[in-house]
């Protein structure tokens, strides 16, 4: 009894230790292997880092296939943005990718998602240029148990129930920033004109709501082209081009433009150009060629003054990480929505930014370098 | 009855409507022809004038080009890939374009002549063809600018006039007069409008066919080297508007998409007062669905118009009499 007495306590003790010693050891487990498959990031850290972080925790290790659909996928930020996509998925070995491009036709994304679910692709990441057409398309693949992750266009729709998570810039938070500069800039008297893509599309549509809003307060500040709609230039160059050339034929000044597309402005201010007319102000996401150009010309065009936000092609990573987080059965917490700060702001504390070895229609913003564009802005 | 005669001519309408529309201009969309107007839109007429040579010399042979867009496109990114730059690449960037463009042509020329497919397949396949080898090239998207010195040249001036403006009066004055003054031309001619009656007069009709794809392809070659030049940026969907912008001006200029007739000038002159008008639709506040809509409503017209003139023209020959146009325009005149 006594030896059994005296055993008692060291064999409680012992179970007790070794139960002790259990439970902190599973819990740190647990702690451990919440903490290497959680991705977390704040919005203000990606913003700055342009969504690149330090981290395969979302990789998981299941193999899978990645389904990687760009509505449009035929310009230089559609080329931006695959490379972002597929550099960011490319850190996963165990991700196979399947790239497709819809060029613009609605039909024929439509055909895409739904093919890239019946193949058995596990996730999607898409950017659904005709917005809240494709919803269907998206509730198919979804329906279908593939993991979705729109991003850069509103498909409308509600996560989770259509799709994982809907990743994008806040456009109403570029207008309004982008407004409100030009109201100072201009003194609160003006003549701005809207640039956009492809007519009813919702990035458009959402800043130009922001800018009319910003503009109502603002009796001086006129949108001469309608609180409605914008000049519609499919957000392809040549179209800007003209699109401009008959703004200005029309409007003998135009004080401002204020475009969802760098590098629209950049055919635009061709125009202005060419037709020996003083250069806007300007408020629109980053192209290297604007920049450049501000350098160049500011001295003796005081008048043309620029801020930008990020062209958030960056974005694409998230969407990536978030879609493969989701089908590998990886928690990921970073931000859905983000408001943009600006990049560059002439008449701030952000001066334009130009890399001349680089060519106009880059986004400096997304920090990609151009072997990265070279190895993943394609489609093969 | 010299007047009678230009004037039952089914080019001559063109030139009056855009007499008027100029005039009109002003109460639709004020400014719109003013001079600073002008100066803005110019060049895209110029690009428009010179790729509506092309469409006229196809559609004159009983064709449709339909690979107009996918030339275009490509031949603005090789102008702009291939220098990269530089002017020193230039050569070799003008050089690639007119080796794309006679190989398009050669495919197209050879689908419609020899495998005896219809020109509108053909041409769909072939701007296929070209799309694809777009995408090939490009991997999506290109990003690299023009040499300075074709940027330069599409972007200056000379006595006041833009360059582009002045290299499609001179490419329309000498192919206007290539067809009007050469045998080759009347030949060419002679091919559109009877292809057995100029095969059985000794004419080699294939070849003249085959010619006129490479040819057309050569012009919107040309179009796309300036436009790549004006634009800076060319993107890959750079020639996406000229083909029904092409017909238009074909249509409006008077030529008949039966074949035979057209006129390289009326397209010209068409192709200012298509771009003209969309200045005046844009200006006066329509949205993007109104301008196609009216492009495609001028088609029409201008199509019904060319069908009235013609059963005109039969009804006089055939010496019915009645109220012809010229009739009419010559008692108005005198």
């Amino acid at each position: 009894m006594k030896l059994k007495r005296r055993v008692r306590p060291a064999t409680l003790f012992l179970a007790a230790f070794a139960l002790g010693s259990g439970l902190v050891l599973a819990v740190a487990q647990g702690s451990g292997a919440a903490s290497s498959s959680t991705i977390t990031a704040t919005a203000a850290y990606e913003i700055a880092h342009a969504g690149i972080l330090n981290t395969t925790a979302f990789c998981g290790t299941k193999k899978i296939t990645l389904g990687i659909e760009d509505g449009y996928g035929i310009n230089s930020w559609s080329q931006a943005s695959f490379a972002a996509v597929r550099s960011e998925a490319a850190k996963c070995s165990n991700v196979t990718q399947d790239v497709e491009a819809a060029g613009g036709s609605l039909p024929t994304m439509i055909s895409q998602i739904k093919g890239m679910a019946n193949k058995g692709d596990q996730a999607i990441v898409v950017i659904p240029d005709d917005g809240q057409a494709e919803l269907p398309a998206i509730e198919y693949a979804t329906q279908h148990g593939v993991k979705v992750v729109p991003w850069a266009a509103n498909p409308g729709g509600k996560a989770p129930a259509d799709y994982v998570a809907y990743v994008d810039w806040n456009p109403g938070f570029s207008g309004t920033l982008f407004a409100n500069w030009m109201v100072t800039q201009l003194h609160g008297h003006g003549n701005v004109v809207e640039l956009g893509g492809p007519a009813g599309n919702p990035v458009s549509a959402e800043e130009l709501a922001a800018v009319v809003k910003v503009f109502k307060a603002h009796p001086g500040m006129k949108l001469l082209t309608g609180d409605s709609t914008w000049a519609v230039t499919d957000w392809t160059s040549s179209i800007a081009a003209q699109v401009t050339a008959s703004l200005l034929a029309k409007y003998p000044t135009i004080n401002g433009i204020i475009s969802d597309y760098g590098t629209d402005v950049l055919a635009a201010l061709n125009s202005f150009q060419a037709a020996n007319r003083a250069l806007p102000a300007v408020g629109v996401p980053d192209a290297n060629g604007l920049g450049c150009l501000w350098i160049k010309v500011h001295k003796s065009q005081k008048q043309f003054q620029m801020i930008t936000d990020s062209t958030r092609n960056w974005m694409g990573r998230v969407a990536a990480r978030k879609a493969i987080a989701a089908a590998e059965g990886i928690k990921d917490t970073e931000p859905n929505l983000y408001n943009l700060t600006p990049f560059e702001n002439s008449t701030g504390s952000l001066p334009p930014r130009c890399d001349p070895k680089q060519p106009a229609d880059r986004y400096l913003s997304d920090q990609l370098t151009p072997q990265v564009i070279a190895e993943f802005g394609k489609t093969n | 009855m010299k007047f009678r005669k230009v004037a039952t001519s089914p080019f001559f309408p063109i030139w009056p409507a855009t007499v008027l529309l100029f005039v009109v201009s002003p109460l639709i969309a004020p400014g719109s022809d003013s001079a600073g107007a002008l100066k803005s839109i110019l060049p895209f007429t110029a690009f428009l004038a010179i790729a509506g040579i092309g469409q006229t010399l196809v559609v004159q042979q009983r064709g449709l080009d339909l690979s107009i867009t996918g030339m275009i496109s490509l031949a603005a990114i090789i102008v702009t890939k291939y220098p990269n730059g530089t002017d020193a690449g230039l050569a070799k960037g003008i050089g690639l374009v007119v080796v794309a463009c006679v190989l398009s042509g050669l495919v197209s020329g050879f689908a419609v002549t020899v495998l005896g497919i219809t020109p509108l397949i053909s041409t769909l396949g072939v701007n296929a063809l070209l799309t694809g080898a777009l995408l090939q090239i490009t991997n999506g998207a290109l990003t690299a600018e023009p040499a300075p010195a074709l940027r330069s040249f599409a972007f200056d001036k000379t006595w006041g006039i833009p360059n582009t403006v002045l290299v499609a009066a001179a490419v329309i004055i000498v192919v206007a007069l290539l067809m009007r003054t050469t045998v080759a031309g009347r030949r060419f001619v002679a091919v559109g409008t009877n292809e057995p009656a100029a095969y059985v007069a000794g004419i080699r009709v294939k070849r003249y066919i085959w010619g006129t794809y490479i040819v057309a392809s050569l012009f919107y070659g040309l179009a796309a080297i300036l436009l790549a030049g004006y634009l800076g940026t060319p993107d890959l969907q750079s020639g996406g508007n000229y083909l029904l912008l092409s017909i238009t001006v074909v249509v409006l200029g008077g030529a008949s998409l039966a074949g035979g007739s057209g006129s390289v000038l009326g397209s010209a002159i068409g192709a200012v007062f298509l771009i003209q008008l969309q200045q005046d639709v844009f200006g006066a506040g329509a949205p993007q669905s109104v301008q196609y809509l009216i492009q495609a409503g001028v088609i029409a017209l201008a199509m019904a118009l060319r069908t009235l003139i013609g059963h005109m023209n039969a009804r006089r020959a055939r010496g019915h009499g009645g109220p012809v146009l010229g009739a009419a325009l010559d008692t108005v005149v005198g």
